[in-house]
């Protein structure tokens, strides 16, 4: 255990100096390669980063970043902004509840909450402010509501947890949809308390037409989530060749449908697809030397024994660790908590008697909210930087709807059946 | 325009152009998969293999095209104002040249084990795994020195 832990103390101390991710951990490596040589001779390295990236499944990564980019490309976002605003903007408070709403709506094309806060913001945020809202909580809203986007399929982190676990990509999307609903609906909760409280304003309702309207011009967008959950539940192609599927339908929809791209604004989309899947698969590569050295010391074993020891009940671990991952997302982004985290607690996890697949919307949902909470919350940033707002008056907004989302973290801890319902009702397995 | 901001600018343009096609192609190469199978019940048997290989050339090519622009994933604990000073972004091209220039003499070691391991659906052996990381480690240090050197404030 002291291998794994000197090894990731350097990538912690690595990461602290501001040194990319990617080469944080290939050093880390390097120096355990170089303190136990015995146990791994240094020209295993490059093997093991290109064993961590030898999987076909990966692709899926970048077929998902890549429908992602295109239905932002296409103006999708203008489109399901319209459509949340003509639902709900008539009720108090109505601009920060469309902006949840678009979120939930988003987080089923873009698979990313970076990628979510970034086209949601650009539009929300200004209009919030014009509103009168208050450049920090529009951040705030932005930034907790993109949260949703990584647990409403598609959603690219919970491909990672599926390729580093025995968990299914299937069943985790599936998983994903019931909580992903909660999410929004407790953050509209809190967002409708705060509007009260603070007498935010209300739009004048436009009528059933408006929605009619919004609905013809989004729908198209709408069905790609459906078009993934459908396509996997049914058999008609894995987790990649649906990826694959859903760019080239996001390229139809945006370019022959839509007109509102370009063929060079197409090819952006594309070329800045690829370059932040890499961000991504270049940490899997690395993470490839990380895998090997844990199953060289055999740390999955020695926690599983420690967790059984321990005598608790599989609720009462998994709450530990949820509560471990909040503290470990504070300062790690989500990509990177999963890769490095979830190989070493899922087999331990299983043999404790956790289902692997609460496991994953436990370790999504609580790395959700890590992209919220300082020192290193990504979307606090993005957020911050949208509303010209400082980084810790965002935080201090963002704290009564992360109190939410932790209930929420508590609920899927204590029943299991909020995340494995659909799955089992669906009779997939 | 300095001869070493050319080089950047071309070195930055080849590399978007090159990850746009491998990316299309890949999506395109599994969309076709798809198509076989369902159209005509059957597949291409280098499908799997030349996909992994689109992969690995998109994450080691995206590599120094994110090292010039400072894309990469990293985390900001420290203030800005240190991490963005030009002797610290200075200090981590160097490192990364360091690394580069190890990485690449662990990957011709690695490349001569893989040679007796034949890669079937291609017809070589599988040392070919190792071309995309071979040349964007090769890159990266390039990107490394590229961004060394410059003289723009960035």
């Amino acid at each position: 255990m002291i291998e794994i832990g000197f090894t990731v103390a350097v990538m912690l101390g690595l990461l602290v100096l501001h040194i990319p991710v990617f080469l944080a951990m290939g050093l880390a490596a390097a120096a355990f390669a170089f303190a136990w040589s015995p146990l791994m001779k240094a020209d295993l390295l490059a093997q093991t980063f290109m064993r961590g990236l030898d999987n076909q499944a990966f692709t899926a990564i970048v077929y998902f970043f890549a429908a992602g980019t295109i239905m932002n490309a296409g103006g999708m976002s203008k489109r399901l902004l319209e459509l949340a605003q003509a639902l709900i903007s008539h009720i108090r408070g109505g601009l920060a509840h469309a902006n949840i709403a678009a979120s939930m709506v988003f987080a089923g094309v873009s698979g990313s909450a970076v990628a979510d806060a970034a086209a949601v913001g650009s539009v929300m945020v200004p209009a919030m402010k014009k509103d009168g809202y208050a450049p920090e909580y529009s951040a705030a809203v932005t930034a907790t509501s993109a949260t949703i986007g990584l647990m409403i399929p598609p959603s690219i982190p919970m491909v990672v947890f599926a390729l580093f676990t025995p968990a299914d990509v299937t069943l985790l999307f599936l998983a994903g949809i019931l909580p992903g609903i909660l999410m929004g609906c407790f953050l509209l909760v809190v967002s409708a308390v705060v509007a009260h409280r603070r007498g935010y304003p209300a739009h004048r309702w436009q009528g059933l037409g408006r929605v009619w309207r919004a609905l013809q011009a989004s729908w198209l967008a709408l069905l790609m989530p459906i078009i993934v959950i459908w396509g996997m539940v049914s058999g008609f192609a894995t987790v990649s060749e649906i990826g694959a599927v859903a760019a080239l339908y996001a390229t139809v929809i945006s370019l022959v449908v839509y007109r509102e791209v370009t063929l060079p604004g197409l090819w952006e989309a594309l070329t800045n697809a690829a370059a932040d899947s890499a961000k991504i698969l270049l940490v899997i590569a690395m993470s490839g030397a990380f895998v090997w050295i844990a199953a060289r010391v055999g740390v999955a074993g020695e926690l599983a024994a420690a967790l059984t020891s321990t005598m608790l009940d599989p609720t009462a671990i998994l709450a530990l660790i949820a509560i471990s991952l909040l503290v470990l997302g504070t300062v790690l982004e989500p990509v990177t908590l999963l890769i490095v985290v979830a190989p070493i607690i899922a087999p331990a996890a299983i043999l404790a008697g956790i289902d692997i697949t609460q496991l994953g919307i436990v370790f999504i949902l609580a790395s959700a909210i890590g992209l919220v909470t300082p020192p290193v919350g990504m979307l606090l940033y993005v957020t911050a930087a949208q509303a010209r707002a400082p980084v810790l008056a965002v935080a201090r907004e963002s704290m009564l709807f992360l109190m939410a989302l932790a209930l929420l973290l508590a609920a899927i801890v204590i029943w299991p059946e909020l995340s494995l319902f659909l799955g089992r009702s669906l009779g997939v397995s | 325009m300095t001869k070493t901001e050319t080089l950047r600018h071309h070195l930055g343009w080849a590399l978007r152009t090159a990850l746009g096609l491998l990316i299309t192609v890949i999506i395109g190469l599994e969309v076709l998969q798809v198509f076989l199978r369902y159209l005509f019940a059957s597949g291409v048997v280098w499908g799997r293999d030349v996909s992994t290989l689109l992969l690995f050339s998109i994450a080691w090519l995206g590599a120094p095209l994110l090292w010039l622009e400072r894309r990469h994933l990293a985390v900001d604990l420290l203030p800005s104002r240190l991490t963005g000073a030009s002797y610290w972004l200075r200090g981590l091209d160097l490192l990364m040249l360091v690394a580069a220039i190890a990485l690449f003499i662990q990957i011709r070691s690695a490349m001569q084990a893989f040679a007796f391991i034949d890669l079937p659906s291609l017809g070589t052996s599988a040392a070919i795994k190792f071309w995309p990381m071979g040349l964007g480690t090769c890159l990266l240090a390039l990107a490394a020195v590229l961004n060394m050197v410059r003289t723009q404030p960035e």
